[in-house]
């Protein structure tokens, strides 16, 4: 298989998943692109984790309440070891868009019920998942509809629906958003057992048909006495809608866009893209796995190699997913789960309902240093399995040269492209320890802590920052 | 049901002692148990991960040896003190799963991340430590379950490496039985451990979903439970505890279900007798004092429809028959409690007319 | 050339996990004290009286001291209306100023905008902790995170020569003549203000001197910290801090007494070492919680509450009680809790704008009664 097929697969794991180990990918790529993207698209062919030993070992993932620690522990120990990364990936897609936090909900276990959720539905049927949504219970504490009622109605999700989950500013009234909440009064959560004295308990949705207002509405030009499922019907035939989501699987998968307040004023940047994944949304009734399928065999995601930059999320389990060793839910997982967060990414508890901002606006100089010393800290271990075959790789290889040490190293983790400064750099660093030797045990120790310092300037690359 | 009345035995819901805490008055995620030799019950909590989303404090919390005493009845139970904390120095714990008592009253502490059993004594001063490992073994046996022979012999399950190992209560290594796999004699993720008292060793064998019943030796005699969904069959089955008179209970998660775990009680003969699924319809004392001072709690807990979610097991980790009492003292992990059943040998079931 | 009118620098230390007001500043005379802390109730003879009514926590015979020279004001009663008693909401709501929705913003993230509207000075603001208090957020305004003085900077897992050699390739690699778009310059400018900013810092500690002797305490390492950058003189006028965790359920306590101690002994530190150096007319300390905790005890600790308490530190400060202690009788309690009676936007305000010298109301979202600590 030639390098470019390589490139291509890195490329193709990095977005549709949480990127791969160097074997992992050559084995993908004996099997074809193509094959990947099936098999991407059909998780439920592969086994899930073992939720048995997490629950064993880490009790309070279970219903962690409050424990900033145990939160997303569990969620970040699947997106190390998923055997189903696209659906992982999509579920952490469907999180930053259906944006719902413990700041406000205050029980980590109910938005992780939302995360669940998108595990088994984020690659179905979108306006299923937007029904869901409406009878999550997070989702109903987060956006008041609890305090939606016939007689008084609340505006927050009825809007938020129109404006952040389906269509976007500029695509609907006031009225609308008035009438959109008036047919979702009723849809509210059961009083549930207070937290403590003994742990948590689970949230479930009540429709109350006497809270319901039951009278006539126009929503969208289209009049009846319309309940939820209706509206969300008429949402999905509004040609804003599927444009929307293409918009977002864009941003979120193909190349940084402009942020969601700006999509009203400003136009995508690739317009031909998400209209292709708009019709595709249209034609196969808003299946995602079909929308999904169109996208990954794209010619503009293909050519889009590094063309966005890294979540937080992204650059903690791809570069555990590289380096290896995190297969074990060890005493620790607390204090990695935060790293996302430590990075500007605190999820399950996202700054609002709009999600986080993406592209640029991940990076200031706190997050810079946690991406670059994060990163860093683990490439440098070479006791790590991923990181032990990379210097077996190059030793194979018979790496000799300053250049070709950094060409393997960005090969291997990657393959990574850099500007050529930036390679003269990495060169120019290298070089003055001399060439490389393999021949004695202190020639293997000494070139192995040459390739762990190489790898470490290599991930505080403004270049590693991009997926 | 608070009272279940099977083949001439009865299990009479007693009480429940516990709530939520992370030191002190209550449990944090108990995990084991053993009666000590003065009937002081020692409560072994796994505890967690963080604290709160800043700096000072990354490590563990809530991981602690808690001494009580249960009472016959609601507001009866004392707590006694506690010892050891999160850490990997002396008398520590990282990751504790298993406790079990000498006829001495010294506490043996089975550490499955540290695979180290470390001996405490009854008033939990630090003795001693040792490792479970053995040249030649891999990094880690995940060393969780123990239990001590009626000959003094101390036997440890290894979660991670699948076998059951026997030390001196001064920790010399005699030999250890069992492999990875699923059949007879072997394990797949075994925990809980109990030995009857001919020396029978009882083996939770939680990854295959059955209890095994074993020679002293490790030679297999018999398999109790069947892996399944169905009532009275197993799925992740986390302890074992064995009466005097040879009925056999053993602690099951079921599929890992919120709420379902269940208690499931065989005969001697290995044959299915019936089911506890916790029935603590009423607070604990400890619980009732949070409340008490929660006064939205307390609201809360009126405007709901029922308290039902609260009574049930929720991932029961650790069992013991208290023989002394009469009664089963079952670890409802999740809920971080202790729900007691008595059991009666005579009891009257009132006329079915009433 | 010196000026004679120092900036104003702010300390603000974040008591997190919701402290124990009634334990604190203990309202030793009120028989309804007794009543509702059977368990965790400090005995009359241990508490360390400031009047006939109230008094300190027994750990905080430090601070006692600081309040007898009137460099130390206790603000009784603050909060806002309808406690949500959650860590991450109340916590959000005095950070962002936003007690009816969920605010992005925050406060001092506005007050270091407007201090440095510039951004001329990377240190302008600096934060003790592992990661930015949202209190300190708003995009596109630069805060230094500093976890540990000692070992901050990039790449601190290489050492010795080959660190230098490490971090010139990084400024290197970071340059503008390598940028190849907006987003690579942005990168490349942030990642040489990173640069900057771990080289000044770093120099802190090296200039720093002092005969005052901190205890041994992760909250102590961290005020000295502060005080290395304040005398080195970068132009911080923004420090945060934070320690706990405040969240008392159980075992009150012992593990209540332990951070008093520490925070005491380490804030006393701080202040001594401030005046020893003579830097401590232009520093004053607000000490603050997300809530306080339920008037009532547990049986074992105390949980989550609504009214707490605010302390001002420094010789700026005009030292004495501000607001009210409320009321503890039981028609007064809301859900079993005190009820704030001063606004926390109001302690905002004072500090904005008779220490600061800012605008508040843009800040802090409205105009609210002030208090007279600072004027």
């Amino acid at each position: 298989m030639g390098d470019q097929d390589i490139a291509l697969m890195a490329h193709l794991m990095r977005r549709a998943g949480f990127g791969a180990t160097r074997e992992e990918l050559e084995a993908r790529a004996a099997k074809g692109y193509e094959a990947t993207v099936e098999e991407l698209l059909n998780p439920e062919d592969q086994p899930t984790l073992d939720r048995n030993e997490m629950m064993r070992y880490h009790p309070w993932t279970w219903r962690p309440g409050t424990l900033p620690g145990m939160g997303a522990a569990e969620w970040l120990h699947d997106m190390i070891n998923t055997r189903r990364p696209l659906e992982e990936k999509m579920t952490l897609f469907w999180h930053g868009i259906f944006a719902t936090g413990v700041s406000k909900v205050d029980h980590y276990d109910d938005v992780m019920d939302m995360i669940v959720k998108f595990r088994e539905k984020g690659m179905g049927d979108f306006r299923e998942l937007l029904v869901e949504m409406a009878k999550d219970p997070a989702m109903i504490y987060w956006l008041d509809n609890c305090e939606n009622h016939a007689d008084a109605v609340n505006e927050n999700w009825g809007r938020e629906l129109l404006e952040l989950f389906s269509m976007g500013v500029g695509n609907y009234t006031e009225v609308d958003v008035r009438e959109c909440s008036r047919a979702f009064t009723g849809w509210t959560i059961e009083p549930k057992l207070p937290r403590g004295p003994i742990g948590r308990h689970d949230w479930f949705f009540e429709y109350r048909p006497e809270d319901h207002d039951d009278t006539e509405k126009t929503f969208l030009g289209h009049s009846g006495n319309f309940n939820g499922e209706d509206i969300v019907r008429i949402i999905s035939e509004h040609p804003a809608c599927a444009g929307f989501i293409a918009r977002h699987l864009y941003n979120f998968f193909v190349a940084d866009e402009a942020q969601v307040p700006a999509w009203s004023v400003t136009p995508p940047n690739d317009p031909e893209a998400v209209e292709t994944l708009a019709n595709a949304l249209r034609e196969n009734g808003y299946d995602m796995r079909a929308t999904l399928r169109v996208l990954f065999n794209s010619d503009f995601f293909k050519n889009a190699r590094f063309a966005r930059l890294k979540n937080p999320t992204e650059v903690v389990v791809g570069t555990l997913r590289m380096v290896g060793g995190a297969e074990f839910p060890a005493p620790g997982i607390g204090d990695l789960s935060r790293q996302p967060s430590y990075m500007g990414q605190d999820l399950l508890n996202p700054p609002s309902v709009e999600g986080w901002h993406t592209g640029a606006e991940w990076i200031n100089s706190g997050s810079l240093m946690r991406r670059v010393n994060f990163t860093a800290e683990l490439v440098g271990d070479v006791s790590r399995p991923g990181i032990r075959d990379m210097v077996d790789r190059l030793e194979a290889r018979g790496v000799r040269t300053a250049a070709e040490a950094v060409d393997g190293c960005l090969d291997l983790m990657g393959p990574l492209e850099v500007t050529g400064e930036s390679r003269d750099e990495l060169i120019g660093f290298i070089s003055e320890g001399g060439d490389f030797a393999w021949g004695t045990t202190e020639d293997v120790a000494s070139s192995t802590r040459r390739v762990s310092e190489l790898l470490q300037l290599i991930v505080s690359l403004r270049e590693y920052q991009y997926a | 049901m608070l009272t279940e009345t099977v083949a001439g035995r009865t299990y009479d819901y007693s009480h429940n002692v516990g709530r939520g805490a992370q030191t002190g008055m209550g449990f944090n995620t108990p995990v084991a148990l053993t009666i000590g030799a003065d009937g002081v019950l020692y409560v072994a909590n796994r505890g967690s991960e963080s604290i709160s989303n800043v700096g000072w404090n990354r490590t563990g919390v809530g991981q602690r040896i808690s001494k009580v005493t249960l009472g016959d009845s609601w507001g009866d139970e004392e707590f006694l003190g506690e010892f050891s904390r999160y850490g990997n120095n002396d008398g520590q714990l990282i990751w504790p799963a298993g406790i079990a008592a000498d006829n001495d009253g010294n506490l043996y502490v089975a550490d499955e991340w540290l695979n180290r059993v470390s001996v405490f004594d009854r008033e939990g001063a630090y003795q001693r430590h040792f490792s479970t490992l053995q040249p030649g073994d891999p990094e880690t046996n995940g060393s969780c379950g123990i239990a001590i022979s009626p000959g003094r012999i101390l036997y440890v399950t290894d979660g991670r490496s699948n076998q059951v190992r026997r030390f001196t209560t001064a920790g010399e290594f005699l030999g250890a039985f069992g492999s990875q796999g699923s059949g007879e004699g072997e394990f797949d993720s075994p925990w809980g451990i109990a030995i009857d008292a001919d020396g029978f060793v009882y083996v939770a064998d939680s990854g295959n979903h059955r209890v095994q019943k074993l020679t002293p030796e490790g030679a297999f005699v018999a398999q109790i439970g069947r892996p399944g969904n169905k009532r009275g069959e197993l799925n992740y089955p986390s302890d074992v505890a064995v009466d005097p008179e040879g009925d056999v209970y053993v602690c099951d998660w079921s599929d890992n279900r919120w709420g379902k775990g269940r208690v499931h009680i065989f005969d001697a003969d290995g044959k299915f007798l019936t089911s506890l699924v916790g029935d603590a319809q009423q607070l604990s004392h400890w619980a009732q004092m949070t409340v008490d001072a929660n006064a939205d709690y307390a609201k809360r807990r009126r405007e709901v429809r029922t308290t039902e979610p609260e009574w049930t097991f929720a991932q029961p980790t650790a069992i013991e028959y208290d023989a002394a009492n009469g009664r089963l003292v079952v670890a409802d992990t999740q809920r971080s409690r202790l729900q007691i059943y008595n059991k009666l040998g005579r009891y009257m079931i009132p006329q079915l007319n009433l | 050339m010196t000026s004679t009118k120092k900036d104003p620098v702010l300390v603000v230390f974040q008591l997190t996990g919701g402290n124990d007001y009634l334990n604190t500043v203990i309202p030793y005379s009120n028989p309804l004290y007794r009543d509702n802390r059977p368990v965790v109730g400090i005995a009359e003879d241990r508490v360390i009286p400031i009047d006939d009514k109230i008094g300190f926590h027994p750990e905080m015979a430090p601070l006692k001291h600081v309040y007898d020279r009137g460099d130390m004001a206790i603000i009784h009663g603050v909060g806002y209306a309808n406690s949500p008693r959650s860590h991450f909401r109340s916590m959000d709501i005095w950070h962002t100023c936003e007690p009816e929705k969920l605010g992005t913003e925050g406060w001092l993230g506005r007050a270091t905008r407007d201090i440095d509207p510039n951004k001329e000075n990377v240190l302008t603001t600096v934060s003790f902790g592992p990661s930015l208090f949202r209190a300190l957020a708003l995009p596109g305004v630069p805060v230094a995170v500093v976890d540990d003085l000692d070992n901050y900077g990039l790449l601190p897992g290489i050492s010795g020569e080959q660190r230098t050699k490490v971090l010139d390739r990084f400024a290197r690699m970071y340059s503008p003549a390598i940028g190849s778009s907006a987003v690579m310059d942005y990168m490349g400018q942030t990642g040489l203000d990173t640069l900057e900013g771990a080289d000044i810092l770093k120099e802190a500690p090296r200039m720093y001197s002092s005969d005052v002797e901190y205890p041994d305490t992760p909250i102590a390492k961290k005020l000295k910290g502060i005080a290395q950058v304040h005398m080195a003189n970068f132009g911080t006028r923004i420090f945060y801090v934070d320690h706990g965790s405040f969240d008392s359920h159980s075992n009150q306590t012992g593990m209540h007494d332990k951070l008093w101690h520490d925070v005491s002994h380490g804030l006393a530190a701080f202040l001594d070492d401030l005046k020893e150096h003579g830097v401590d007319d232009n520093v004053v300390v607000l000490a603050f919680t997300e809530f306080g905790r339920r008037t009532h005890d547990n049986g074992s600790g105390t949980d989550h509450g609504a009214g707490g308490a605010a302390f001002m530190f420094g010789s700026g400060v005009k030292g004495g009680q501000y607001s009210e202690f409320p009321s503890m009788a039981e028609k007064d309690l809301e859900q079993g809790d005190v009820v704030p009676n001063y606004d926390y936007r109001g302690l905002y305000t004072t500090i904005l704008e008779d220490w600061m010298g800012l605008d508040a109301k843009p800040l802090v979202g409205a105009t609210y009664e002030k208090l007279g600590m600072l004027s």
